[in-house]
């Protein structure tokens, strides 16, 4: 069963008198084990369809179901339930939570879960050795580099063992080495571990990395590129 | 009461309104009496019977002594003008009633402190007319009186009712909203000498507590002794 | 939940100072709050002691009518008084017998009300005994003696040793009357009272009006002051006919008890005061909160966070606060109410001739008094008012759209 299964997927905004039409029908299916990047021009619709599958945003029309699941048939709290168990978010700005140290922020997803203290902690050490930052579990962001302040948003991700990791241009903030590493940590996770990754994304590396190129244009699916 | 007694005793002179009227003022200026007289009170609370004398000269001066029942005997009241005096033998003190205390009950009677001071001043504080002649009133003449505007007086209205050879029957008290609130009655009419007549016994009934009286019955009644002014002195008032 | 604990703890302190700012402005409400509330229980406190123990007494035993009509036939028997001494809760009970009389001294006189107290018990139950000014109040076991309140006694012009005549009618109609020697004179800031009472032995005022035995009042202290009902009730089943009537002080005096009952209006007014004011710190703190961390939180939402829990995260972080300022508002108030309650407030240079409050006189230095249901109430109602004025904030944060609060930078 695919995890991602979208068809005839439109998304307009509303801005004041003008109506932007961002995705214009999208047809998309990911398997899973998939690493996948989207690609294509700034305002092609990347995000917007990030968000969509992410169930942080809903579809003017079209079909869209996500881990077998029909997200407009879902309330928004079975949405932050779905978007809690079942996908991990990586963000460009890695928007770790500033007051939490780096375990506590991969913890706290684990914690919502509703996962045992002992288990938790067990598996976020885990996880935060994987993305090779033992030893900094009690740094506050503040006192992390942006590359591993993204290798935390990436342990954050990952912790909840997600169906499905989303990823909005993980590496735009990162010098090149830095995106390298994470790169091919994430490469390392997906081989692995059979973690199923979806990117948006300008950065070559990326597409390099990437078993399957999506090239968006205007809001739609221009270009699906499998290695 | 005993003001009742002599205003009754100068309306029963005089038949018409002038000479009722004059008699009323004069009632008494000449007249001096001693009498020993039993008062009967029944109220809703006690009933008490006391034997006391009384002189009288004129409406001014009256001195009453109780005589009976024992615990009260000496107990004296002296009026004398508007000013009313009592005499306690048990503390040997005289006490003089003060203005607040007049409207209070004189030894727990149905007649006020203000009773005995004031009540024989119809034809200064009223103004009196004939509402009834002996062939309309039932044999008897009716003298009304109101009071006058500025008179110091609990009374809305008054009414005499005296018989044509001068002897009262009864006298009836309104209050200022038109109630009748006691009445006055005499009885036992006896001759008491130079062609006189007066009543010996008197019931006074308070309208407003049924049940309750004050019955007034002279055992004597003597209205030829000499009494004077001096005999009404805070002096004598210890004395007797 | 720890988790909700722990941002909403350490976002308290990622604003050290703001937070601290509101809580120690909400604290020094709790504080003066406190310490106005235990002002003001002092002060009815004062005014119960005086109103309540030394006039009406805790409960009060009369003839059903007499209250109402004052005759003076309307009178209990006197053996009541020994069924009462021997009710478990009593502590004291004078019983009392009153009538008005004209008090004459050799030149003048004057109108009176008579109050026949028992000399040795009437202390026991009103301080009349702590407000003779001069002589001494009557002797116990000795008759014949009176105090006088001290305006009565100038108008009669007569001090101590002198004698004074009573004349009233006695109940049996007749003119009761007694000659007493003036042992004291009281002043008690009843004007009634110093204007025309009098106090003799009840045994004395039984004699001049004739009521062998009788009595007009039992007035009863009780052990505690603040379960009286069930000793009225008790007491009730034991002597109540229909010519006894048992009332506690506040059936017998309706308006004593709206008095006391201001208590609580005032407390209603000042605990007001909090809510405003702590409700207004913490909406504030609590918006500037939600509305700089629009990210951060629109992160949480995206990562799964229902909006339920983010309402608990923010109420979370309010009831901290609040619990923060609690704690200082304790510590303030706590200092505030020990001054109060050890020292007291000295109103005398306001109230030279002490504090007068519907004819009775209260002592100028207004200690305070703590009661634990105001402290109770204050600390509720911080919270109270915290949780409320968070809730719009709250729901202000469940209601972010994580895809807008991302975009915002
Ligand atoms: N909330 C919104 N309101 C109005 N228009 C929006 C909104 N979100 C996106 N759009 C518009 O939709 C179009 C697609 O935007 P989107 O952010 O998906 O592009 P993108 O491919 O992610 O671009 P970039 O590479 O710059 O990130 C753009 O024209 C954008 O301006
Ligand atoms: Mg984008």
């Amino acid at each position: 069963m695919s995890i991602v299964h979208v068809s005839d997927l439109h998304r307009e905004y509303q801005q004041g008198a003008v109506t932007v039409k961002a995705l214009r029908g999208v047809d998309l299916t990911i398997e899973p084990g998939e690493f996948t990047a989207l690609m294509g021009p700034s305002g092609s619709g990347k995000t917007t369809l990030l968000n969509m599958i992410g169930a942080l945003d809903r579809p003017t029309s079209g079909k869209l179901l996500v881990d077998g699941k029909d997200l407009a048939s879902l309330s928004s709290s079975q949405l932050s339930d779905l978007r809690l168990h079942r996908l991990g978010f990586i963000f460009q700005s890695y928007n770790l939570i500033p007051v939490l140290s780096a375990l506590e922020n991969a913890e706290f997803v684990l914690q919502l879960q509703g996962m045992a203290r002992d288990e938790r902690r067990k598996r976020v050490r885990e996880t935060l050795a994987q993305v090779g930052l033992a030893g900094m579990e009690d740094r506050r962001p503040g006192e992390l580099s942006g590359g591993q302040q993204q290798r935390v948003a990436v342990a954050r991700a990952i912790a909840g063992k997600p169906a499905l990791v989303l990823a909005d241009e993980p590496t735009a903030n990162l010098d090149s080495a830095t995106a390298q590493g994470l790169i091919e940590l994430m490469e390392k996770l997906n081989h692995e571990h059979g973690i199923t990754f979806l990117f948006a994304t300008h950065d070559p590396r990326v597409m390099e990395a990437a078993h399957r190129v999506v090239r968006m244009v205007d809001g739609k699916v221009a270009e699906d590129l499998r290695k | 009461m005993m003001m009742l007694l002599l205003a009754a005793m100068a309306w029963a002179a005089d038949p018409t309104i002038e000479e009722l009227l004059l008699a009323t003022d004069d009632a008494g200026r000449g007249d001096q009496s001693v009498a020993v007289i039993q008062m009967h009170v029944k109220t809703d609370r006690y009933e008490r019977t006391m034997k006391m004398q009384a002189w009288a000269k004129g409406t001014e001066r009256t001195l009453v002594r109780i005589l009976e029942p024992a615990k009260d005997a000496g107990v004296t009241t002296l009026k004398v003008d508007d000013n009313l005096w009592n005499y306690l033998p048990k503390v040997d003190r005289t006490m003089k009633v003060p203005p607040g205390m007049m409207s209070g009950s004189w030894m727990g009677s149905h007649f006020s402190n203000d009773d005995l001071v004031k009540e024989s001043r119809l034809s200064e504080d009223f103004t009196c007319e004939i509402t009834g002649r002996p062939d309309d009133s039932g044999g008897n003449y009716v003298v009304s009186c109101v009071p006058k505007p500025e008179a110091p007086v609990v009374w809305g209205k008054v009414a005499a009712t005296v018989t044509p050879d001068k002897v009262p029957v009864k006298v009836e008290y309104w209050d200022e909203k038109g109630e009748l609130v006691r009445t006055m009655d005499y009885s036992d009419v006896r001759d008491v000498g130079n062609g006189r007549k007066m009543p010996f016994h008197m019931m006074l009934t308070p309208h407003d507590k049924p049940g309750e009286f004050t019955e007034l019955t002279f055992e004597s009644l003597d209205l030829t002794v000499q009494l004077d002014d001096g005999f009404f002195n805070l002096q004598s008032l210890q004395q007797r | 939940m720890s988790f909700l604990l722990t941002v909403a703890w350490r976002n308290l302190w990622r604003h050290k100072r703001r937070s601290l700012i509101t809580a120690t402005a909400m604290a020094v409400g709790v504080a003066l709050c406190m310490a106005t509330l235990a002002f003001n229980d002092g002060m009815f406190e004062a005014i119960f002691d005086v109103m309540i123990e030394q006039q009406l007494g805790h409960v009060q035993v009369h003839h059903p009518d007499y209250p109402k009509k004052r005759v003076m036939n309307d009178t209990l028997p006197a053996e009541i008084l020994t069924r009462i001494d021997g009710e478990p809760g009593t502590v004291a009970a004078a019983p009392r017998l009153q009538g008005f009389a004209l008090l004459g001294s050799e030149t003048k006189s004057s109108g009176a009300l008579l109050l026949g107290v028992d000399p040795e018990r009437e202390p026991k139950v009103t301080p009349i005994g702590k407000r003779v000014v001069e002589g001494t109040f009557l002797p116990p076991g000795e008759t014949g003696g009176i105090v006088l309140g001290l305006r009565l006694a100038d108008e009669l012009g007569v001090g101590l040793g002198d004698s004074v005549v009573a004349v009233t009618q006695a109940s049996d109609g007749s003119l009761g009357n007694a000659l007493y020697t003036v042992t004291g004179i009281v002043k008690t800031g009843s004007a009634q009272i110093d204007r025309s009472g009098a106090f003799v032995s009840v045994a004395d005022l039984q004699d001049l009006l004739v009521l062998p035995d009788q009595l007009h009042n039992i007035t009863i202290l009780t052990d505690d002051a603040t379960d009286i009902a069930p000793y009225a009730e008790r007491l009730r089943a034991d002597i109540a006919s229909d010519t006894v009537e048992v009332q506690t002080w506040w059936e017998a005096s309706p308006q004593s008890a709206q008095m006391m009952s201001m208590r609580d209006f005032s407390s209603v007014i000042v605990l007001g005061i909090v809510f405003g004011a702590a409700g207004l710190g913490i909406l504030n703190t609590m918006m500037m909160s939600v509305f700089e961390r629009t990210r951060e939180l629109g992160v949480l939402k995206a990562l799964g966070l229902r909006p339920t829990r983010m309402v608990g995260l923010i109420l979370v972080e309010s009831v901290l606060l609040a619990s923060l300022a609690v704690s200082i508002g304790l510590a303030l108030g706590g200092g505030l109410d020990a001054f109060l309650v050890l020292r007291g407030i000295d109103l005398s240079a306001s109230a030279k001739e002490g504090i007068s409050f519907s004819g009775v006189v209260l002592d100028p230095v207004i200690k305070g008094v703590v009661r634990w249901e105001g402290v109770a109430q204050v600390v509720g109602a911080v919270f109270f008012v915290s949780l409320a004025s968070s809730l719009w904030p709250a729901i202000r944060a469940a209601r972010l759209d994580p895809v807008e609060s991302l975009r915002a930078e």
